[in-house]
């Protein structure tokens, strides 16, 4: 169920089970996106420097 | 019938725990937001103070209160606290308030790294002040930690590193879970574009912060290797690049600035309808306008190093770029402007906060218009012309937003009115003596006085002696701010009415007065949020 949509019926203080589902995805995406650029960078810079 | 059973909903859950577990172990989002405000007013006071210790020390050449290294020190803090200290966690105070009462959420998405991001933030905050007590003194490099001058640096060069990366995970961990919480778990039928301009300008930020704070703190780790563990990254004997860690740093540091004005922009876009009593003016153009700017910011770093050296090619590319922001930005000033024309105007404090913040803003990125100009910055480039673009962006801008912000939904929080009068005298004190402080800080520039230094050639003296009597009343000034919050919060009057403005829109202005410490647990109907959002 896309968010802005329908809210399903099995809800805990508000929250639908396949939102808690949605929210661990979009979790585990966001922070790999974060790591990427902690460690793209680094190399990066490792590459530049070895001109 | 429907907003009955929601206010009896509220009342039902509207139980809390009490003494200080409710502040350790807090996973609500109106109470992890207080605490951020709280923390931001603290450090906002800290940073003032070196403000004031800084122009006490340049109010006349040859003035001799603190020693040059000293001196050093405290612009380079007051940078540090300021930025990572008062503004960003204000912001993210404000967000853990508005954002699930503006999308019709129960909460945040993950509340206990809610309370994780903020008490991490206690832990960095002291180990950055306690470098000012370690031998050497803190850090005196300017908040900007060039490297090779960074490196020169006793205890105080760890302790601020470790407390940086200790901010950068705070802000990160608090941007995942705003951009969790807007993406999962928005009320039903709150589609993106029914979204507050707060809510999508903060969702902006999120990704910003996502991309760039993991930069710095790559950026911090390599020179912390280069200090203790013998790599070259930016060690020219070694085989490296310094200049390498400036493209790094800007990578990092121009988005940052956006950062710390888009949901300025947003707090603006919420004030502005609600006392022009108009709907925003092109509020899709306004949305792709704060995309647009976001984007342009990752390509525009090399600006701030053009006299460091760089091919014409480069120097071209970065001048125009930089000058295209001004582009979606004046659509937003326009739009602001719009949505003024012919409305129902009344000025209240944060309607007063908000048109400030257009002319004085404005000023701000005109001078960054004329930075952006190779040729003027190679006159300009280090100079308190420079110390004033700045300011005039993120006091009058950054800042005065904030305060607007607060005025604007005390009322929701407290449930009380605020003292109309004395909120006016602050507004009215400040926007008057921060002309005053920053103003001519423009002339010493263009007339040559370079910054960071502890003291200066006598030709100088008559508008540093002006711009530090505006400093002190400017920042005297500021007491009024917590007075008037401490005074609505005892004995203000209560509010009635879910709202006390007439004009305003939005699902918080839903709720009652104050906002239920449970709320959105039952999502807000269509009808709730037709009338919230005006479409």
């Amino acid at each position: 169920m896309a968010p802005g949509t329908e809210r399903d019926e099995v809800s805990v203080r508000g929250v639908t089970l396949e939102q808690r589902r949605r929210v661990r995805l979009t979790t585990w995406v966001v922070s790999l996106i974060a790591l990427a650029f902690y460690v793209g960078f680094i190399v990066l810079t490792v590459m530049r420097s070895r001109h | 019938m429907a907003e009955l059973l929601q206010t009896a909903a509220h009342a039902e859950h509207d139980h809390k725990p009490h003494g200080w577990r409710r502040w350790v172990f807090a996973t609500n989002h109106k109470d992890i937001g207080t605490m951020y405000l709280i923390a931001a007013a603290t450090m906002f006071l800290i940073g003032g103070l070196a403000a004031m210790a800084i122009r006490a020390q340049l109010f006349k050449s040859g003035m001799k209160l603190f020693d040059p290294a000293m001196f050093n020190s405290l612009t380079t803090m007051h940078g540090l606290i300021m930025i990572f200290g008062a503004i960003m966690p204000a912001w993210v105070g404000l967000a853990n308030w508005m954002i699930p009462l503006q999308i019709g959420a129960p909460d945040m998405a993950l509340p206990r790294l809610n309370n994780l991001s903020f008490w991490i933030l206690p832990f960095a905050f002291t180990l950055m002040l306690a470098s000012f007590f370690v031998p050497g003194g803190a850090v005196a490099g300017g908040w900007t930690m060039y490297p090779p001058l960074m490196q020169q640096f006793g205890a105080a060069f760890p302790m601020l590193i470790f407390a940086i990366h200790l901010m950068g995970i705070s802000s990160i961990l608090g941007a995942i879970n705003v951009i969790v919480t807007i993406m999962n778990l928005r009320a039903p039928g709150m589609t993106l574009l029914r979204m507050p301009l707060f809510v999508w300008t903060w969702l902006i930020t999120a990704y910003l912060l996502i991309a760039v704070m993991p930069v710095l703190a790559g950026a911090v780790t390599m020179q912390l290797t280069d200090h203790f563990f013998g790599t070259s990254f930016f060690n020219a004997a070694g085989g490296g690049d310094p200049v390498l860690f400036l493209h790094v740093f800007w990578f990092f540091g121009h988005p940052e600035v956006y950062i710390l004005i888009l949901p300025a922009f947003g707090i603006i876009s919420e004030i502005i309808p609600t006392f022009s009593r108009k709907p925003l003016f092109g509020y899709e153009a306004m949305v792709y306008a704060t995309a647009s700017i976001a984007f342009l910011s990752f390509i525009v770093w090399g600006h701030h190093m053009f006299t460091v050296g760089m091919p014409v090619a480069a120097q071209l590319f970065f001048m125009l770029s930089t000058m295209l922001i001004a582009v979606p930005t004046g659509v937003k000033v326009f739009n602001w402007v719009a949505t003024m024309w012919r409305g129902s105007l009344s000025f209240e404090p944060p309607m007063l906060f908000a048109v400030a913040f257009l002319f004085l803003f404005s000023i701000g990125g005109f001078s960054g218009l004329m930075l952006a100009l190779v040729p003027s910055d190679y006159q300009y480039h280090g100079t308190y012309f420079v110390v004033a673009h700045f300011h005039y962006v993120l006091v009058p801008g950054a800042v005065f937003a904030i305060f607007g912000g607060v005025y604007y939904w005390l009322p929701k929080w407290s449930g009380r009115m605020y003292d109309m009068r004395l909120a006016k005298w602050h507004f009215w004190l400040s926007v008057i003596f921060v002309n005053v402080l920053f103003f001519p800080q423009h002339f010493l520039g263009l007339a040559g006085m370079p910054r960071r230094i502890p003291d200066y050639a006598p030709q100088f003296t008559d508008w540093n002696m002006v711009s530090s009597i505006g400093g002190f009343i400017f920042g005297a000034s500021q007491v009024l701010f917590p007075y008037i919050v401490i005074k609505c919060i005892r004995s203000g009057k209560p509010i009635e009415a879910n709202s006390p403005w007439d004009g305003a829109h939005g699902l918080e202005w839903e709720l009652p007065c104050p906002a239920p410490y449970h709320s959105w647990q039952t999502p807000p109907t269509e009808a709730m949020l037709a009338h919230g959002t005006g479409h």
